[in-house]
């Protein structure tokens, strides 16, 4: 087959169809770049966080062993087994309670750092076969030159308990005969926190508790781990080749509550990527289906003068693959540009993300497959037709349809113009259900995106509902003032003017016993042990955050997802974390013990908050107050309208004087912080591929019916006339796809939103973000998607010279 | 000048500098008259008649319709002048596909500001001095040339237009039914419809017009018949009048 003309008629097709090829380049474009982007978010996260684990020889399972259960050779023989591709250890372990200041001398109440539970391990070296830490992160710079162990009385703390003493600090172990102190020689950075804190081997013996079990820790690789049913399998097989009971716990970050390296981004990205996807996939075969029969008139003229079927084939496909693989091809290095900066401050600094070569390839390939596939189907149709067929095809009349349409449109009031631009898609129900799905997603993604953007914003400010504007406390959340500091503190708040109100706030935290996976959220809370003990009967493995308040606390505003705050002694309000795990509601009755001595208590209402803890909000008279040992953290405070921030914290800092610090409150961990800015990106990709849908939709029907303009411009129709009449064509696929999809994507919104809570609660005001208004305006700016899309084709029918038109015949 | 349709001067270039497709046309018709414009392929025929109908804009020279200058409106003007001042036959009828024959009838006379009913009622009445009338809820796709013809012809006097223009009319359709679209022109014409018809069939053009002018080149190169006196039928009004 000769190419040459082939390619010649090829281009000079593509060439005079400008428009119609620059609607197949941008769409293709868009579209391969949504496809790239949705994909490689999509696979980024997990890859680089395991690219990162795989940088630091992290370990897949931490394994607490029963030291006396088991014998050295027995466990060293565990390496062998099946699956097992690395092993490190057995590492001395043992599990500490450290103090300092006045709760280290055992008095509680009288300010200090409150006792937390560490777990220990002993590593004579940072680096070994597996999990390499790194011990001095340039992060914790500010506490001093971090160094690990050398000698015993040391201790390096790993970064993620939160502690920070600065180097060279004391920590009293209180739970170890003796009460032994230990020197901070800074901080430890690991990918696998399995741990808190490091010590030389040798220390572990003089620092477990009396009676304590000695234990060890084995950390372990194998070649199936990357999903939790993998490690859960894993574990199992150790378990079998090791005595019973010689597991006492373990813990992997692959399988635990939230495993780490999961991208809570992932599901809505996928969403987007989907609904890019198919849109790409109705717009794309809708373009260039009608594009090839828009030609069949040109092509049997080909055939005429002598194109072979095959020629006339490769003509067609060669003149769309023109802007099809010109729009793949820049769609795929769009898509590239702009996914890699986004990418690699997913995991771990210094370890550097790719997009995947699968990708790469993918995404190109499956564009231009998809394209060819969506204009092989009607170009291998016209090359087989005979030529005469091919002529008539193209300008024989339509069967038509959409009488009922038209007699419908006809009896509204409105002027011809409208009425029939209302019913014109009728008449082609093939090609209208085509754009309507189109317009259908399109929309979809918008609805979904707005909607969800609000939630999402609302959430990650959820991390301060709560908070007051400003607190004023002890340099570490977990020291506590003394009786004599929190009355000059309450005092100083009440004299300084542009004072509200406050509250004082006490942070407890009952650690019961964890076992099995740690979440790394709760590593970050800690868990000290407070000076007054709460707990809830029955429940002593449960570990629940407590907040107490002295004073009207109703004004923090925490977020009630049902119920209501406490408003007397005897109410309680817990987390959906709490509700989670005890089965307690809003109304239930529930028995504390406080301080050992019961505490039977209602629960008045159920928060949102953005972590998955039970946690509880309860007034110290319920608790018993002073009586029980309890005192202020921090005083939360709220400033009168007009107050200056800036100015009142500098004065009460001064009334306060040093070691009070004043600051706005940091926020409260979320279970996941979301990317925002990501979201809004994904909503404008989805936005523009539904405007180009439209006018696509616009452009391809003005070009079918470029004959029906001139006739009814002919017959009488004005130019302003026509500009309607165009904009009605797609106006009516429009309002049905509109109709369809604010309720689709909001539902979608619905669905995946409440995914990010812990028991997939989330206050109602969290996910019904959009009011009346609001639906009305995304309602009209879908049309006006639509009219905008339909307008330049419309005002170019406008323009177009009837005797042009109709001369052609 | 006191004809109903007046054309004075007019050219028209489709290049620059090109040869015009047509060259100080200066001719007129007179009210009632069946006139004949004849000539071979790119003499400018069509080019004429889609002056007078406002489908296009002479280069130079004027053209005048029932009293208006139709080469000085605006395209939106033009528009309404069609509607009530012209109706256009085309050879290729140029129905529009997803209408009835019924909505295409009506279509004209809708633009024009006519009532749904009353237009459904031209539309009824026309179609039944057609005799196409059982036609009425179809799509034009499905009738015959001829009876495609005739919905055009139907669409053109549904506003009593003051000119009928016809663009070989009977082009795309068999001999019989040429015929018959001819004789129904030749109906019209009787009872008083202006009529202006492009054809290049010298027998077409005797049958059915009392004169003919011939164009080549974009000139009148000669004019056969009696022209009519304004407002007096033409001798194919008058029975016997052809052979």
């Amino acid at each position: 087959m000769r190419a040459a003309p082939v390619l010649r008629v090829a281009w000079a097709a593509a060439a005079r169809r400008l428009v119609q090829s620059l609607v197949v380049f941008a769409v293709l474009a868009v579209s391969s770049a949504a496809a790239l982007t949705g994909l490689t978010l999509d696979a980024a996260a997990n890859q680089g966080y395991a690219a990162a684990i795989a940088a630091t020889h992290g370990a897949d399972l931490a394994v607490t062993i029963n030291a006396a259960k088991v014998t050295a050779a027995r466990l060293a023989a565990t390496r062998h087994l099946l699956g097992v591709t690395q092993d490190a250890g057995p590492y001395p372990q043992t599990t500490i309670t450290v103090a300092t200041g006045a709760a280290a001398a055992g008095r509680p109440g009288g300010g200090g750092r409150a006792p937390e539970h560490l777990t220990v391990v002993g590593r004579a070296s940072p680096s070994g076969p597996l999990d390499d830490i790194n011990p001095n992160p340039s992060i914790m710079a500010a506490m001093g030159h971090s160094r690990w162990p050398e000698r015993r009385g040391q201790i390096s703390l790993a970064i993620n308990t939160g502690l920070r003493l600065a180097v060279g600090g004391k920590l009293t172990v209180i739970s170890a005969p003796g009460r032994p102190t230990l020197t901070v020689t800074g901080y430890g950075d690991t990918r696998v926190p399995y741990e808190d804190a490091w010590v030389m081997p040798g220390e572990i013996a003089a620092l477990r508790a009396a009676g304590a079990p000695a234990q060890e820790q084995m950390l372990y690789t194998f070649a199936n781990a990357s999903t939790a049913a993998q490690v859960s399998a894993d574990l199992a097989e150790l378990k079998a080749a090791l005595p019973s009971g010689a597991v006492a716990s373990s813990q992997s970050l692959v399988a635990g509550p939230t495993p780490v390296g999961t991208n809570v981004n992932t599901p809505f990205v996928v969403t987007f990527a989907v609904l890019g996807l198919v849109l790409a996939v109705l717009i794309t075969a809708n373009v260039v289906s009608a594009a090839v029969i828009a030609s069949y008139r040109r092509i049997g003229v080909l055939k005429s003068i002598g194109f072979t079927p095959a020629q006339v084939t490769a003509t067609y496909l060669a003149q769309i693959s023109i802007p099809v693989v010109a729009g793949v091809v820049a769609g795929t290095l769009l898509g590239s540009w702009w996914v890699l900066p986004v990418i690699n401050p997913y995991p771990i600094d210094g370890v550097k993300v790719f997009i995947p070569l699968w990708i790469n390839l993918t995404v190109p390939l499956g564009m231009l497959a998809l394209a060819g596939l969506a204009a092989a189907v009607p170009a291998v149709r016209a090359g087989r037709l005979p030529a005469v067929q091919a002529i008539v095809a193209g300008q024989a009349p339509r069967a038509g349809r959409g009488a009922v349409a038209y007699r419908l449109a006809e009896r509204l009031p409105l002027p011809t113009p409208v009425t029939v631009g209302l019913a014109a898609p009728f008449s082609r129900p093939a090609r209208s259900a085509v754009t309507l799905a189109a317009l259908l997603f399109g929309l979809t993604g918008v609805v979904l995106g707005t909607s969800l953007n609000t939630s999402i914003h609302k959430i990650n400010n959820s991390a301060f509902h709560g908070l007051g504007q400003l607190e004023a406390g002890l340099s570490s959340r977990t020291d506590t003032f003394s009786p004599s500091q929190e009355a000059a503190v309450a005092a100083a708040i009440r004299a300084q003017p542009g004072t509200l109100r406050y509250v004082a706030e006490s942070d407890l935290t009952y650690s019961g016993t964890l076992s099995g996976p740690r979440s790394v959220v709760s590593k970050a809370v800690g868990n000290p042990t407070p000076p007054v003990s709460v707990r809830i009967a029955g429940r002593p493995g449960l570990a629940v955050m407590a907040y107490a308040y002295n004073g009207d606390s109703s004004w923090l505003g925490w977020s009630l997802v049902s119920g209501r705050w406490y408003n007397r002694p005897g109410q309680i309000d817990v987390s959906t974390g709490f509700t989670a795990d005890t089965g307690l509601t809003a109304g239930d009755r529930v028995t504390l013990t406080v301080n050992g001595k019961p505490v039977t208590v209602r629960i008045a209402g159920e928060v949102f908050v953005p972590t998955g803890l039970p946690t509880m909000w309860v007034s110290w008279q319920t608790l018993d107050g002073a009586a029980a040992g309890l005192t202020a953290n921090l005083y939360d405070i709220a400033l009168t309208p007009g107050t200056s921030t800036q100015a009142y914290t500098a004065a009460l800092q001064r009334a306060l004087g040093t070691g009070i610090g004043v600051s706005a409150p940091a926020g409260i961990d979320t279970f996941a912080p979301l990317d925002l800015p990501l979201f809004q990106w994904l909503t404008v990709l989805v936005a523009v591929l539904a405007g180009l849908g439209v006018l696509n939709a616009a452009l391809m029907a003005t070009r079918e019916r470029i004959h029906d303009l001139g006739v009814f411009k002919a017959v009488g129709m004005t130019p302003p006339q026509t500009i309607p009449m165009v904009i009605c064509w797609v106006l009516a696929p429009a309002v049905i796809a509109a109709a369809i999809a604010l309720p689709a994507g909001l539902t979608t919104q619905d669905l995946l939103v409440r995914q990010l809570a812990p028991g997939n609660v989330l206050p109602g005001s969290f996910v019904h973000v959009l009011g009346g208004t609001d639906l009305l305006l995304l309602t009209l700016t879908g049309l006006a998607i639509a009219i905008a899309g339909a307008l330049g084709p419309a005002t170019w029918a406008a323009r177009t010279t009837t005797g042009a038109v109709l001369h052609t015949e | 000048m006191t004809g109903v349709i007046e054309l004075s001067g007019v050219t028209k270039n489709y290049t620059p500098g090109g040869v015009p497709a047509l060259d100080r046309v200066s001719l007129e018709v007179a009210a009632g008259e069946a006139v004949a414009v004849m000539g071979p392929s790119g003499s400018g025929k069509s080019t004429l008649l889609n002056l007078i109908a406002g489908l296009d804009r002479p280069s130079g020279g004027t053209v005048t319709v029932a009293g208006q200058r139709v080469d000085t409106l605006g395209e939106t003007r033009t528009a309404r002048y069609r509607r009530t001042q012209v109706g256009m036959i085309f050879q290729f009828f140029n129905l529009v596909e997803d209408l009835t024959v019924a909505g295409n009838v009506m279509l004209p006379a809708r633009l024009a500001g006519v009532g749904r009913r009353a237009a459904r009622a031209r539309a009824k009445e026309l179609l039944a001095r057609l005799g196409i009338d059982r036609y009425r809820d179809t799509y034009p796709g499905r009738l015959s040339g001829g009876e495609r013809q005739r919905v055009a012809i139907a669409r053109a006097l549904v506003n009593n237009p003051a000119v009928l223009l016809a663009d070989e009319p009977t082009g795309a359709v068999d001999t019989a039914a040429g015929r018959a679209i001819g004789q129904l022109l030749v109906d019209l014409n009787a009872a008083g419809q202006t009529l202006v018809i492009v054809t290049h069939n010298p027998e077409l053009a005797e049958r059915y017009a009392n004169r003919v002018i011939r164009l080549a080149d974009g000139r009148v190169i000669s004019e056969t018949g009696a022209a009519v006196p304004t407002g007096q039928p033409g001798p194919a009004g008058q029975p016997g009048a052809r052979p």
